[in-house]
């Protein structure tokens, strides 16, 4: 049998990339310090903040409000409340909105729900229906744009999402991909480089805990969360990049945290050299909300679904 | 040794393998990703290290991103 390196019993995880194996406590224990130490080192949470947790009813948004509740549920001067957004997908979103609202009543947290139906006028399905698109292209910036205006809307200062160590690193290895810069240097656990009232500041809670990780505390812990593939996640560049980061992950463990630690050294300098080329931002005269172009992304991609 | 195998999706098959073989191998032979997967052996959790039990029932929980 496998057992705890500080205490000797039963082991519930081996992390190769540190040779050492930890029970259910210990495990929980240090996940709860990693995630503490990336919310004091990058000043995630501040006093009075109102924090809104993009909930989607999965194990890494249910993990992170949990964990934020668990933190500052009981700080007078911290607000949290959860916002799910309802992108209509079939036999997908609904059962993942259930579990979202049952965590939410569990911990008596504020809950909010919006849909692409009701702001846009058409449900993910009919998007993708309609234009033979890539569903991801249109769910990720119609998702964002929502996330954003209505946490705002809301008054929230903060905007906390579930993204753990894997989604960080193939964002950074996507974007090198793509050749694309300036997404590139606006990764991190919080990215500051835009700082514009009608942005609410982003915080990643959970970007230093390897996906495995996340899923394994909300099962031992007995966090219920939604299981089910969304069926459009095969349709994107990012399944094929995590499917290369896992292969190397096994072959030389390590690496996944060997790439978000090159990224972090490196980004300084990145934000120096290329901060002022990436185009001011500014205020769409469409919609209102903030981005780098003439006419913002999202009104340009609703503009392409109009009957 | 013979090991019972439970999928996902609750389908199940038996393996046969070699004395002191881990769960890693197995995963290995049968082409799952340790990082895609956390194990179970006999109904606990366990890390892919531990070495296999004969008779045992090996359940596969596979996790995907969320969004």
């Amino acid at each position: 049998m496998i057992t705890c390196y500080k205490c000797g019993n039963r082991a519930v995880i081996y992390r190769k990339y540190e040779g050492r194996a930890w029970c259910k406590k210990h495990f929980s224990e240090q996940l709860e310090s990693k995630v503490k130490k990336t919310i004091r080192d990058e000043k995630l949470i501040e006093k009075n903040d109102k924090i809104c947790v993009a909930l989607s009813g999965g194990k890494d948004s249910s993990l992170t409000l949990y964990l934020l509740h668990k933190f500052f549920g009981k700080r007078p001067d911290i607000e949290i409340f959860a916002l799910t957004v309802d992108e209509g997908i079939s036999g997908y979103r609904k059962e993942s909105i259930k579990i979202a609202e049952k965590l939410c009543k569990k911990l008596g947290v504020e809950h909010h729900v919006v849909s692409f139906k009701e702001e846009f006028g058409k449900t993910l399905d009919e998007i993708v229906e309609k234009k033979k698109a890539r569903a991801c292209t249109y769910c990720g910036v119609l998702r964002r744009y929502l996330l954003n205006k209505k946490s705002r809307e809301f008054g929230a200062t903060k905007l906390a999402v579930g993204h753990n160590l894997d989604d960080e690193i193939q964002s950074i290895f996507i974007n090198y991909l793509k050749g694309d810069i300036n997404r590139l240097i606006r990764l991190g656990a919080k990215p500051a480089i835009i700082s514009k009232k009608e942005f609410v500041v982003r915080i990643k809670p959970l970007r230093n805990i390897p996906e495995k990780e996340t899923t394994l505390y909300c099962l031992l812990n007995g966090i219920q969360v939604h299981r089910s593939v969304c069926p459009y996640s095969h349709d994107s560049v990012r399944f094929d990049v995590r499917n290369f980061l896992n292969q190397m992950e096994e072959k030389y463990p390590g690496t996944k945290y060997n790439v978000i630690k090159f990224y972090d050294t490196l980004k300084p300098a990145l934000v120096k050299h290329f901060k002022d080329k990436g185009g001011k931002v500014r205020i769409c005269p469409r919609c209102g909300e903030p981005t780098s172009r003439d006419i913002c992304k999202t009104c340009e991609l609703l503009d392409s679904i109009k009957d | 040794m013979q090991i019972k195998l439970k999928f996902s999706n609750g389908k199940s098959k038996v393996f046969h393998v070699k004395k002191d073989s881990t769960i890693e191998d197995l995963l290995k032979e049968i082409g799952v990703n340790i990082e895609t997967v956390i194990v179970k052996m006999n109904g606990k959790i366990v890390p892919e290290v531990e070495k296999l039990e004969d008779n045992c029932t090996l359940e596969l929980i596979e996790f995907v991103s969320s969004g």
